[in-house]
């Protein structure tokens, strides 16, 4: 019987709680969205604190925020309890300020959550997790596996353990897995593996480059004097891929953060200031193109030809940016040689494309009985020809200097090399045309 | 890394390559050709298997065909299956065969169960290295085979439990095992609702799932409910990572995405799209071609066709993205997200079509040349952007929505096909308004 029905059919407050602790968490929110608020607010009231807290752990932190910004300030503070602490700290940082400030007031200072809240959005320190289970490098299996059982309840996964000296430096961790194979006499520091680690203040980028390289495992986390702050967990880390997945591709296409769920006029607002932007970027183009309005009025056919021009050069463009912007997700990043190459393969493009355009070019204009149709066609295949052998170079130099200089290539190098491209194809196309076609202007 | 002292003996780099991850090692394997032989050799069959599995597949392949018959062997023997099926699958038929002879029996078998899989589908992607016991052992039994009967492939993270008729009943962390008091009832600690996926269904079912319920490795089951294997977190983004680099090939029509292809490749491989492209370009031109009277009476208009083709191609880019993003987690496109894009469609355009008729009045008034019926080219612009927006929004959403109804990729609709289909209702929609609006 699903929560709906049962919701609909008033059934006793038992009945529905059997059915929820039945649940996983992650289907319980997802069924959110169809309730009407009274029932939403029943089911919040009837949950256990822990079940709650465990419910909104996997709703998006403003969301979750909003949950519990519902319940008296003193469930919020057994709730945050509840929470992992990485958890808790990013719904705390989506309180409103007088919220957030009332909560964490009445917080206990040594509660985990309190060390994460500092941490600046998108770096390690962020995401990671504080309450850890650490061992000493002297510790044998025995005391190791002591410790594990008594703190087991409290931490919400201990399946690494992390080993550090007596000044809380990272030495290494040890899986579970190894631990329960491991015999007395060993020591931790006879077993343990040191593992890549990352830095407090690492950003989410380097993150993604350490997990793409290293693979994906429970990753320590220390600040600049290498003592062990925290780790950050394998499924935190799928997450993470995940969100930055979708915002490259988000950026690519213009758009703003699609997680959020919002009406249709919320939505078409967010959208609408990446299309007038680029919007502004095409009026340098008409600003252009009226230079040239002489030519275009004698030999009206060229305006045919330019959205050919255009669009060329933009696909060949995009084709690199592309394959840098993967490129540059990795920890090798792109090379210099990555670019000949990329400027190589748009000269043997650009070479097919410009005959390809020289025939059509040729055929269309004599059948609208343009004067010259030779001269139109050697215009606009040698356009295309010098167009599409420098889209690969734009393509490639653009996001890596963008990258050089630390700002995200992902969000500027589209519009910026349209834009680039579209101004030389036609300062180019008209340009040539100008000094082919000139001598017809007046005849 | 670029301190490593390879004139050594091998004891002496040996000392020095473990100090690095077996990732950092496989980079420096690949970029030092001349060294392979030599850091095989130091690390053993055994380190080095931890290097095998990272490194490039044609590396993999060239590397391999290097080593005589028993050293393939021991390497092999050494690889988890799911790592010897990956290996396979970058080989040609041939040698395929030739490498499944050198396995042992048991590999040989579960490889053969492997390759039963549909491409793409779970049960080909899953690891045969799991812990399944029955839920009739008591706690200490079931602690006792951990610790001492699993091999170092097994994966123990999570241990699964199987009743009487080995059909499938649930999983517990192996963290819930060691805490567990020893009186405690099995039973009552397995987690039943621990999720799970069938061999048939999609790789895509199992990530979704992994990353949703936050675990760390995910049972597949056969179709009588027994188990038979797992798919891993790691390996879950592996394949994010495939699908993230395709989509982001499939929105710029670049085919494959291979940073060691050489520029003949690379051209090749992109051309056809890009040939395509310019075809159906021309095909529009010569189609509008008609229009070039209105064209030739009213200049003005040209100023303006790139950004009436820009503002449709743009809206457009959103409304694929969006709906490609959307069919990444749901079966179709419903009734209402096609609204729901055509609302904003509607909404945008029409803002933008205000705007850009605005913009095109002010830039014609700018100009120190004068320009008839301005005011009458300012609303064919705006009208255009206003229509044209509206169309691309609409095929952005429909045709990922229709490839999916016939079982294509839905990617497949970011390519030259849309993007010519806008083009000409663009153009199309411009000259036509053009020559109703200033012809009459």
């Amino acid at each position: 019987m699903d929560i709906k029905e049962l919701l609909k059919q008033n059934a006793t407050d038992k009945e529905i709680l059997t059915v929820l602790e039945s649940m996983h968490s992650f289907d319980i929110i997802s069924i959110f969205d169809e309730l009407s608020e009274e029932e939403l607010k029943r089911l919040k009231d009837m949950m256990s604190t822990e079940k709650f807290a465990d419910v909104i752990s996997y709703l998006e932190p403003e969301d979750a925020a909003e949950m519990l910004q519902s319940q008296s300030l003193d469930e919020q503070v057994l709730v945050v309890q509840n929470l992992e602490p990485d958890d808790a700290a990013d719904i705390i940082n989506e309180l409103s300020k007088e919220d957030r400030l009332e909560l964490i007031e009445i917080l206990d200072s040594d509660e985990p959550v309190m060390a994460l809240i500092q941490y600046k959005e998108e770096t390690a320190g962020s995401y990671m997790n504080n309450d850890i289970l650490t061992v000493d490098a002297q510790d044998d299996v025995k005391d190791i596996t002591k410790k594990l059982i008594s703190s087991a309840a409290d931490l919400k996964s201990v399946k690494t353990i992390f080993v550090v000296d007596d000044t809380d430096t990272y030495l290494g961790q040890i899986s579970l897995k190894t631990l329960v194979r491991s015999k007395v006499p060993l020591k931790a520091i006879d077993i343990l593996k040191k593992e890549p680690n990352l830095n407090v203040y690492d950003d989410v980028d380097n993150i993604i480059k350490h997990i793409k390289h290293y693979g994906i495992y429970d990753i320590a986390i220390t600040d600049e004097h290498d003592i062990l702050v925290g780790a950050i967990t394998t499924d935190d880390l799928l997450d993470i891929y995940r969100d930055e997945a979708l915002e490259d591709i988000e950026r690519l296409s213009y758009l703003p953060d699609t997680d959020v769920k919002s009406g249709v006029i919320g939505a078409a607002l967010k959208r609408l200031p990446w299309l007038i932007l680029l919007m502004g970027l095409s009026i340098p183009l008409a600003l252009i193109t009226s230079n040239y309005e002489a030519i275009l009025t004698s030999v009206v056919i060229l305006a045919l030809f330019q959205p050919l021009l255009l669009d060329s050069g933009g696909n060949v463009a995009h084709q690199t940016l592309a394959v840098t912007l993967v490129g540059l997700s990795y920890k090798e990043g792109v090379s210099f040689k990555d670019g000949i190459k990329e400027a190589l393969s748009g000269l043997i493009i650009g070479f097919v494309l410009g005959i390809l355009a020289f025939v059509a070019a040729y055929i269309l204009s004599d059948m609208l009985g343009v004067a010259s149709p030779l001269h139109v066609s050697i215009v606009v295949s040698v356009t295309m020809f010098l167009v599409v052998i420098l889209a690969p170079i734009i393509g490639f130099v653009t996001p890596w200097f963008l990258s050089k200089i630390n700002l995200d290539p992902a969000a500027a190098s589209g519009p910026l090399i349209t834009t680039v491209i579209d101004i030389v194809c036609l300062v180019v196309y008209f340009g040539l045309a100008t000094v082919l076609l000139g001598g017809q202007m007046h005849g | 890394m670029d301190n490593i002292q390879f004139e050594t003996s091998l004891v002496k780099l040996k000392n020095q390559l473990i100090k690095y991850h077996p990732s950092d090692i496989a980079s420096l394997f690949e970029t030092h050709e001349s060294m392979r032989t030599k850091i095989y050799e130091a690390l053993g069959v055994k380190l080095f298997k931890n290097v095998f599995i990272l490194l490039d597949d044609h590396v993999q392949v060239q590397f391999f065909d290097t080593l005589n018959k028993t050293q393939q062997a021991s390497l092999l023997k050494f690889l988890d299956t799911e790592d010897i099926k990956d290996f396979l699958d970058t080989l040609k038929m041939s040698q395929q065969i030739l490498v499944i002879s050198l396995l042992p029996e048991k590999t040989k078998n579960e490889i053969t169960q492997l390759f039963s899989y549909e491409v793409d589908s779970s049960g080909a992607l899953s690891s045969p290295h799991f812990i399944s016991l029955s839920t009739t052992l008591n706690i200490k039994q079931a602690t006792h085979f951990v610790t001492t009967q699993v091999t170092e492939k097994d994966e123990i993270d999570v241990i699964f439990f199987h009743d009487e008729d080995q059909k499938y009943v649930g999983a517990m962390s192996l963290q819930s095992l060691i805490i567990a008091r020893a009186n405690q009832n099995i039973e009552k600690l397995i987690d039943q609702k621990y999720p799970f996926v069938y061999a048939t269904d999609s790789i895509d079912i199992a990530i979704q799932k992994i990353r949703d319920y936050d675990i760390d490795l995910i049972p597949v089951l056969n179709d009588s409910n027994a188990q038979i294997g797992v798919i891993l977190s790691d390996d879950a983004l592996t394949i994010m990572d495939e699908l993230h680099i395709e989509t982001i090939s499939s929105f710029v029509k670049a085919q494959t995405l291979s940073d060691t292809d050489s520029p003949l490749k690379r051209a090749m491989n992109r051309l056809p799209w890009l040939l395509v492209c310019a075809v159906l370009n021309i095909l529009i031109v010569s189609s509008l071609s008609g229009f070039s009277d209105v064209l030739e009476a009213h200049v003005a208009l040209i100023l303006f066709q790139p950004m009436i083709l820009a503002m449709a191609g743009n809206i457009g880019t959103q409304s694929i993205a969006v709906t490609i993003l959307k069919l990444q987690n749901q079966p179709q496109v419903l009734k209402k997200d096609v609204f729901y894009e055509l609302s904003i469609g509607i909404l945008n355009g029409a803002a933008s079509g205000l705007l850009g008729a605005a913009v095109s009045y002010a830039f014609l008034w700018i100009l120190p040349g004068s320009y008839d019926q301005m005011n009458l080219i300012a609303l064919v612009v705006g009208l255009s952007i206003f229509l044209s927006m509206i169309l691309s929004a609409l095929f952005g959403v429909l045709t990922p929505m229709i490839l999916r109804k016939f079982k294509l990729d839905e990617k497949a609709a970011s390519g030259p096909l849309i993007t010519t289909i806008n083009d000409f209702f663009a153009l199309g929609s411009y000259f036509i308004i053009a020559a109703l609006i200033l012809f009459t």
